[in-house]
């Protein structure tokens, strides 16, 4: 059974988070993309020239490279399930602990979410289990 | 995961074929993606008898559902172009069974590879066809459920008045229902008596009407609901 949070991602329309917004990628999140579309990481992430060590989500003039545009103007995520840990926490964070919206999700173009569009179990197992993959980065 | 034979390659399939789906690859699509067929599919012009051919009206145009190109090229609407050249399908484990079955097809039972290949020659070889023939065989059993399905309908089309055409939502509408309707059938017998129906499509394709492949296709098609004033007596 797919989460309300979920079914709201797969459906939302004008997906401007995935045109707008530059995602970092974690070193977890680029072996499991290219290990499962058999890529090179070349083609999943490019370094953030700005920041030494940062990798960021490979992008095109028109967003996200893994962005699919179809026929009737409506975009969807090519990744599915394979989208990085920051696509799958968003629009949450951990504050002190707390599972929370973040600020610039409650102002979504598309939408305002809200911590009742979220099943707070799951949102913090996978928020958790993204801070568990920066820290294995940063160990590295 | 990528199919072996695929493993480097860019997409030539993705960005050269028309690719024709059936209504249960249109149900997954629909479901996966949440989106209307008309954000993807197309009704595109084709030979009558051919598979899953349909009409919308008297005369003897036919009509079967693709998947949509990209910018009026050749480019399928699913098709992911990443850095580097590299081109994958973006709904991979959704993608529709001509696209899981490439570069086979069922001609007259039997697996065999396709005549029109894009991929470089040598690249499917060896090929051993028992391992795809469980895959072709449900793809085979989909096709036929569908194209049971379409005789239903192309038979209402037939009955109407000759200058009026049906609409090509209600056909989509039609289908969506109709597949909804299957979700239960299919919860019910499971994979393992899906794969008993698949198995046996063979003799169906023969004429062999009382086999498991015939039982589910005939359940399928009368599952659907009538369409406006369609004789529904159930043959038998």
């Amino acid at each position: 059974m797919t989460s309300r949070k979920d079914r709201l991602f797969t459906g939302c329309g004008p997906k401007t988070c995935c045109e707008q917004r530059i995602v970092e990628v974690t070193t977890a999140d680029v072996e499991r993309i290219a290990t499962a579309l058999q890529i090179p990481e070349t083609s999943v992430c490019s370094h953030d020239p700005d920041t030494p060590g940062r990798r960021v989500l490979a992008r095109s003039p028109d967003g996200c490279s893994f962005l699919l545009a179809l026929v009737d103007g409506s975009r969807r995520c090519g990744l599915g399930d394979l989208r990085p840990m920051a696509c799958r926490t968003f629009p949450c964070s951990l504050e002190q602990g707390l599972v929370q919206v973040r600020d610039d999700a409650r102002h979504c173009e598309c939408r305002a979410w809200s911590l009742a569009d979220v099943d707070l179990a799951e949102e913090r197992a996978v928020l958790e289990a993204a801070v568990a993959e920066t820290h294995a980065q940063l160990a590295r | 995961m990528i199919a072996p034979g695929c493993h480097d390659c860019n997409g030539a399939c993705c960005r050269r074929y028309l690719v024709p789906v059936h209504g249960f690859d249109l149900h997954r699509l629909t479901r996966s993606q949440q989106l209307p067929v008309e954000a993807f599919a197309r009704f595109s012009p084709t030979d009558p008898g051919s598979r899953g051919a349909f009409r919308l009206s008297r005369d003897d145009r036919s009509f079967r559902i693709t998947l949509a190109h990209r910018d009026g090229g050749s480019t399928c609407t699913f098709l992911l172009e990443l850095p580097g050249g590299a081109g994958r399908c973006g709904v991979y484990p959704h993608r529709p069974d001509v696209c899981a079955v490439f570069p086979m097809e069922m001609s007259a039972g039997v697996p065999v590879v396709r005549d029109d290949v894009a991929c470089p020659p040598g690249r499917w070889e060896p090929l051993d066809s028992a391992v795809w023939a469980p895959a072709l065989d449900r793809a085979e059993l989909e096709w036929r459920i569908y194209e049971t399905a379409l005789e239903r309908w192309d038979g209402w089309v037939r009955r109407r008045a000759a200058g009026d055409p049906a609409d090509p939502a209600m056909l989509l509408a039609w289908l969506a229902d109709l597949y909804t309707r299957l979700d239960p059938i299919r919860a019910e017998l499971g994979e393992a008596g899906l794969a008993a129906a698949a198995a046996d499509v063979g003799n169906f394709a023969c004429g062999e009407l009382d086999g498991p492949a015939a039982d589910l296709i005939a359940r399928c098609v009368w599952a659907a609901t009538g369409l406006p004033g369609e004789d529904l007596r159930v043959p038998n």
